[in-house]
């Protein structure tokens, strides 16, 4: 568990630097191309890396705080037992999908070695690193809501985190 | 055939309470690995489809509604716009809905209008004597402008999947904004004076206007700064984001005072939770919609569609038929990425402006926000004002009508959305 809140400070705190680059990147190219006339001439790819960047690793800081958005309407109205049952359920298939979404971005960085961003040359490993590793942490995240619903032994009031 | 079955599995996952990701992403995977079809697939287009530069407003503009809660901006918007409408009938409840334009001009979000605004609003009116699921069915129906008066997250987002001028579309929203504030504000007014709402003792003098007008100044102007700029050709829309979030920290810092690193640390990481959970949605809906495209889905409904009817005012119907349907089910993002792409070519050939439907589509879907079972406006709010959903939802009735009447309005007069865009940008 020490491990766990290491990763998941360590995530907060990646996604808040991710959100400033992501606020700061497309300012600095208005005030370069205005200002001083020198468009940068990465910053758009830039941005949408950060973008991803922010989505993927921030995904599993949103998992973790409930904010995955669901319809809880009609999970209320099945019993406890089978409802305890189909949270297991989607757990187990949330961790099962996740794992292979960050096989596919190994697989796919694995094909794809050679290869470059356009603008920013950056290696595709880097580029394709943030959804390996937010599916890494997507899954674990998964798995320890799953662990936690096991051992409850009985459903949870699950309500979408939306602010 | 196995495209709709990838739609029916989608659907039947959601009902059961998959969150939404899983309720797309599995019956993908599934068909990936059915048809034998590469793992790369599943990476390749979940990345791609955030590999998008207007994207990046999504998360910066929800940063804007988060900062200008966090830094007592929404505070002096409700102010002036007391003082401003507070002695019309129906009092805070007309103030609710003429605050929720102001903060409209800011920040493209009804949930940050709902979560900033909307508490502030729900207190006050409380105070005053009206019932807290009354507020509550005020607050949600207006924050629905956000979105539509630009600058706005669904019509970024509807831009980005369907390639229609995101400039045009921000442009397009101001009338139907103005439009939709007018009609809740009249239904308001209605019914003020059936239940004889409490208002304002007066109306207020120029000085006391003046007071409150000069601290709300910086919001109010901050949509002609940023329209302006896009004109001019200073920054693209995706770069407005950004602008404005300089600009709220500028106004907060230096006009206001009142924001802290604190303020600023909880803004960000409210943005960071609702931003990746929008956009891992996107990324993984993008998958489905490739599954979709090459199951000839959108190809099919064309046809479908314009066997029907190919007259355009007709088909626009069927949409919002469709939409209203689909709004009460998925939430408008989810919406936007799997229906815009289908419905815009029938409609489109049929002869709607791109620009036209492209409001059709997010008006629709913001009412969808105010429709159970998914509707997350309700959610929140019912949340924020500590009341059932039963309760808000007996208050929103009569504010269906206002509602319905926009959507109308906007269907089928074109020129509410389009006049605006042919006049700034002579297309």
């Amino acid at each position: 568990m020490a491990l766990l809140r290491v990763i998941r400070t360590a995530v907060r705190w990646l996604s808040l630097a991710l959100l400033a680059a992501l606020v700061i990147t497309p300012l600095a190219q208005i005030t370069m191309r205005g200002i001083f006339n020198v468009p940068m001439a990465g910053a758009e790819e830039l941005a949408r890396y950060f973008l991803i960047g922010l989505t993927f690793i921030a995904a599993s800081y949103v998992t973790e705080q409930g904010g995955q958005i669901r319809m809880e309407e009609f999970q209320g109205l099945i019993p406890p037992q089978p409802r305890w049952l189909l949270q297991l359920l989607i757990e187990l298939s949330g961790a099962v999908f996740f794992a292979v979404m960050c096989i596919a971005a190994f697989v796919t960085i694995g094909k794809n070695l050679q290869n470059q961003t356009a603008v920013m040359e950056l290696p595709f490993w880097l580029f394709m690193g943030p959804l390996a590793l937010g599916s890494l942490l997507l899954m674990v995240e998964t798995l320890v809501m799953l662990v936690h619903t096991w051992r409850r032994r009985r459903p949870e009031e699950k309500q979408t985190v939306l602010t | 055939m196995e495209g709709f079955l990838v739609v029916l599995a989608f659907l039947g996952l959601f009902m059961l309470g998959f969150p939404v990701v899983l309720a797309i992403g599995i019956p993908c995977v599934v068909y990936i690995f059915a048809n034998g079809l590469p793992i790369d697939l599943v990476a390749q287009r979940t990345l791609y489809a955030l590999d998008s530069f207007p994207l990046v407003a999504v998360p910066v503009f929800l940063f804007v509604g988060s900062l200008m809660n966090s830094a007592g901006i929404s505070r002096y918007i409700y102010q002036f716009a007391d003082t401003a409408v507070g002695r019309m009938p129906g009092g805070l409840a007309q103030v609710n809905i003429f605050g929720s334009l102001i903060f409209a001009g800011m920040s493209g979000s009804a949930l940050a209008d709902i979560g900033g605004l909307g508490r502030i609003e729900i207190d006050a009116m409380r105070k005053k004597g009206f019932s807290g699921p009354f507020a509550a069915a005020v607050t949600s129906s207006s924050a629905i402008v956000g979105p539509i008066f630009p600058p706005s997250i669904p019509l970024i987002i509807y831009g980005t999947v369907t390639g229609v001028s995101v400039i045009q579309l921000l442009l397009g929203g101001i009338v139907p904004g103005l439009l939709c504030v007018a009609m809740l504000m009249l239904m308001t007014w209605w019914l003020a004076h059936r239940r004889k709402y409490p208002r304002a003792a007066r109306w207020p003098t120029r000085a006391e206007l003046w007071r409150d007008f000069k601290p709300a100044f910086p919001a109010i102007v901050a949509p002609v700064i940023l329209i302006a700029g896009m004109l001019l050709g200073w920054f693209t829309p995706t770069e407005i984001a950004s602008v404005t979030v300089l600009y709220a920290m500028l106004i907060s810092s230096l006009f206001y005072r009142e924001l802290t690193w604190k303020g600023v640390l909880d803004a960000a990481y409210e943005t960071i939770r609702a931003s990746a959970g929008i956009l891992l949605i996107v990324a993984v809906a993008a998958l489905f919609g490739w599954i979709l495209s090459v199951e000839s889905v959108p190809q099919m409904l064309t046809g479908i569609m314009l066997s029907i009817s190919t007259n355009p005012y007709v088909l626009l119907m069927l949409v919002n038929v469709l939409l209203i349907v689909v709004g009460m089910f998925l939430d408008s993002t989810t919406a936007i990425l799997v229906i815009a792409p289908i419905i815009a070519k029938p409609l489109v050939a049929a002869g709607v402006d791109p620009v036209h439907l492209g409001m059709v589509v997010v008006f629709n879907l913001m009412i969808g926000l105010l429709t159970p079972p998914m509707g997350l406006a309700l959610f929140l709010v019912a949340d924020i004002a500590k009341v059932t959903m039963k309760d808000v939802l007996r208050e929103m009735a009569p504010y269906y009508i206002p509602l319905g009447i926009t959507l109308l309005l906007i269907t089928y007069v074109p020129q509410i959305t389009t006049w605006i865009p042919r006049i700034a940008l002579g297309s």
